[in-house]
């Protein structure tokens, strides 16, 4: 199954690339991160309202801090796919929602009720 | 990861930790935000608010959030603290140390009261709009600026930016399953043929029915109503059933008050949830020896969320707590008669029932209460050749299993246990007098589960038989559907038909030796 990122999203692997971006440029590349999940979810199926949710505070914070070397950490897995899309995994991320190898609550630590998303484990360090 | 990097002297680096609202109403949150105030770290706190879990947020922390959103003085305000703060962060820490009071200063005074985040020493920063990515890029910039802990309250919305999940029930957005992104039609599956019910809408019902004829039950869950069916009981009984919110401790501790009250609470947490509230279960409530009767949802492999889903491990962990009485039931009517049995004044212990996520097996589940004797379990078959122990609905690949083998001449038989504590002793010195091969199955892990319980059982009574245990091996399992899974862990009909032909072959490749 073949999903397509918009014209920006598809340049970006890691942050890094995110943060060559304008700032006038993030709202488009809010709307590709959002529209590709919609697509990605609706055909695979996986948790969806939560990470919508984000979009816009995933673009942000990946955008002003340094991650990976900035730590960054999400109280839960279902809620950062748009996290997943930004660093490195977004290839992984369309034919793995429901099968064994699914890297979409891979990589949590879960505390409690905190998940920790770990921005750092899945992570080629390119950004320093 | 904060306090490590301060240690380290890694003073720019940056750390950020986004928690939901919803999340935010575990006392583990107030743990580490009461731990962090203190800390001096750097550390960035977003409190990703959008007013729900799966289901809507409860609690007086919601209402708290909402007042200081909606605080209109404040909204009025909001852009001359940033713009002020926004100046003055370029003039160093000294200058910041007077931001600091002036915007306390002002957000106490509009707020009427002290900022509860910024009683535990976080800078409170918001509420800002968390769909605006322009505007929350500057704020984020502005703080990165700021040392020390603060926290960035952020208001969003579940579904956002796609108009069926805008408009349409959230709880059903949450994780709707495949659907036409153009329609938003969620696609379901219809069958032809009545399915057999779920099992968390056989407790979802059958509470409510028990409920009608006991005064006493009372119905409690963390933030889980539509996910284990208790919003059954909530709309019909609202006065006796309760969300508590993600607090697992406080459900099996506020349980436990309400039995000490002698009402009798059911308390339905997810099997592997109910780890966080290990401590409240030993000592708030069996050793109070209190009638809460447990309901475990989720209990075995849960099939697609994975490693932090899979109720693995209650069985082994409610075994050893005295006073606990540990059930699980084979199919839908053994599940309501074991409710029935949990909530007789008789049986006034600390009783958990484990049950599966999904489907049972039986379409006609809703048969008349009948009792259940605690710590009796039951024969459903008669064979020589080998014994098959199970617990719980894995009981049913068993039969399966116990037809196939007929077909090929090999004659097994099967308890169900029904109780792993106290488990049937009676039961299992038939089985041991009559059986030397054994094999038990169980939808737990098997160190520590009902195959320990009968080797336990063994040793004790000095029992010689080959017993070989299925379940979940010692490791994480990933994520999958539910049978592709129980394939991998080796306890599916398949699976317990080959460990049979090879234990029933052994033994007679022995005889021929």
């Amino acid at each position: 199954m073949e999903f397509k990122a918009g014209s920006l999203l598809e340049k970006i692997e890691y942050p890094g690339d995110l943060r060559k971006l304008q700032l006038e440029q993030l709202p488009q590349v809010s709307k590709e991160l959002r529209q590709f999940i919609i697509d990605v979810v609706s055909k695979k199926g996986g948790h969806f309202g939560a990470s919508l949710g984000v979009v816009e505070l995933t673009v942000a914070l990946h955008y002003v801090f340094n991650t990976p070397y900035d730590q960054l950490v999400w109280d839960v897995g279902h809620q950062a796919y748009g996290h997943k899309i930004l660093t490195g995994r977004r290839s992984v991320f369309i034919p793995t929602v429901f099968t064994k190898a699914s890297v979409v609550f891979q990589n949590v630590l879960k505390v409690n009720t905190i998940h920790l998303e770990l921005a750092t484990p899945l992570l080629p360090l390119v950004e320093h | 990861m904060a306090v490590a990097s301060a240690y380290k002297g890694e003073k720019e680096r940056q750390h950020i930790a986004v928690i939901g609202d919803g999340a935010m109403t575990a006392g583990q949150a107030f743990e580490a935000l009461n731990h962090a105030g203190t800390c001096n770290a750097n550390l960035l706190v977003v409190l990703n608010d959008n007013c729900m879990s799966i289901d809507p947020n409860v609690g007086a922390l919601k209402e708290y959030l909402t007042d200081i959103t909606t605080s209109h003085t404040y909204n009025k305000f909001k852009d001359e603290i940033w713009n002020l703060l926004g100046k003055i962060s370029k003039f160093g820490p000294n200058a910041q140390e007077i931001a600091s009071k002036i915007e306390n200063g002002v957000k106490t005074s509009l707020l009427k009261q002290s900022n509860m985040f910024e009683s535990l020493k976080f800078r409170y920063f918001g509420p800002v709009d968390g769909h605006d990515v322009e505007r929350l890029t500057k704020v984020l910039q502005d703080l990165k600026d700021i040392p020390g802990p603060k926290i960035l309250h952020c208001l969003t919305q579940k579904g956002k930016g796609y108009k069926f999940s805008e408009e349409g029930n959230q709880t059903v957005w949450h994780a709707p399953g495949l659907f036409n992104k153009d329609t938003g039609e969620i696609i379901k599956i219809v069958p032809k043929e009545p399915q057999p019910p779920k099992y968390q809408d056989v407790f979802g019902y059958t509470i409510v029915e028990l409920a009608e004829k006991n005064p006493k039950i009372m119905g409690i869950t963390p933030a889980m109503p539509s996910g284990c069916s208790l919003n059954i009981m909530m709309k019909a009984m609202p006065d006796r059933a309760f969300d508590v919110g993600i607090a697992e401790q406080h459900a099996v501790t506020f349980s436990a008050g309400l039995a000490t009250q002698g009402l009798v609470p059911f308390c339905n947490i997810y099997s592997s949830f109910m780890q966080r509230a290990f401590d409240q279960v030993v000592h708030d409530v069996a050793l109070q020896k209190l009638h809460v009767v447990f309901c475990l949802d989720r209990g075995g492999l849960a099939g697609a969320d994975g490693p932090t889903h899979h109720g693995a491990y209650d069985l082994a962990y409610f075994r050893c707590i005295p006073n606990m009485v540990v059930s699980s039931p084979m199919n839908e009517e053994e599940l309501r008669n074991l409710m029935y049995s949990a909530q007789l004044p008789e049986n006034a212990v600390p009783f958990s029932i484990r049950y599966p996520r999904g489907n049972g097996v039986m379409v006609d589940w809703k048969k008349p209460f009948q009792k259940i004797t605690i710590g009796k379990g039951r024969r459903i078959q008669n064979g020589d050749d080998v014994a098959f122990l199970t617990i719980g609905p894995v009981g049913n690949f068993a039969v399966a299993a116990c037809k196939k083998l007929e077909e090929q001449g090999i004659k097994a038989a099967h308890y169900d246990m029904r109780f792993v504590k106290p488990i049937d002793e009676d039961l299992l010195h038939e089985v041991f007098a009559k059986h030397s091969k054994v094999i038990t199955i169980e939808d737990g892990c098997i160190m520590g589960g009902m195959g320990s319980a009968v080797i336990e059982f063994m040793a004790d009574h000095n029992y010689q038989a080959q017993v070989k245990r299925l379940g979940i091996p010692d490791k994480y399992i990933e994520h999958g559907e539910q049978q592709e899974l129980y394939v991998e862990c080796g306890f599916d009909t398949e699976s317990i038909i080959q460990t049979a032909i090879e234990m029933v072959g052994a033994k007679k490749s022995t005889m021929v030796g």
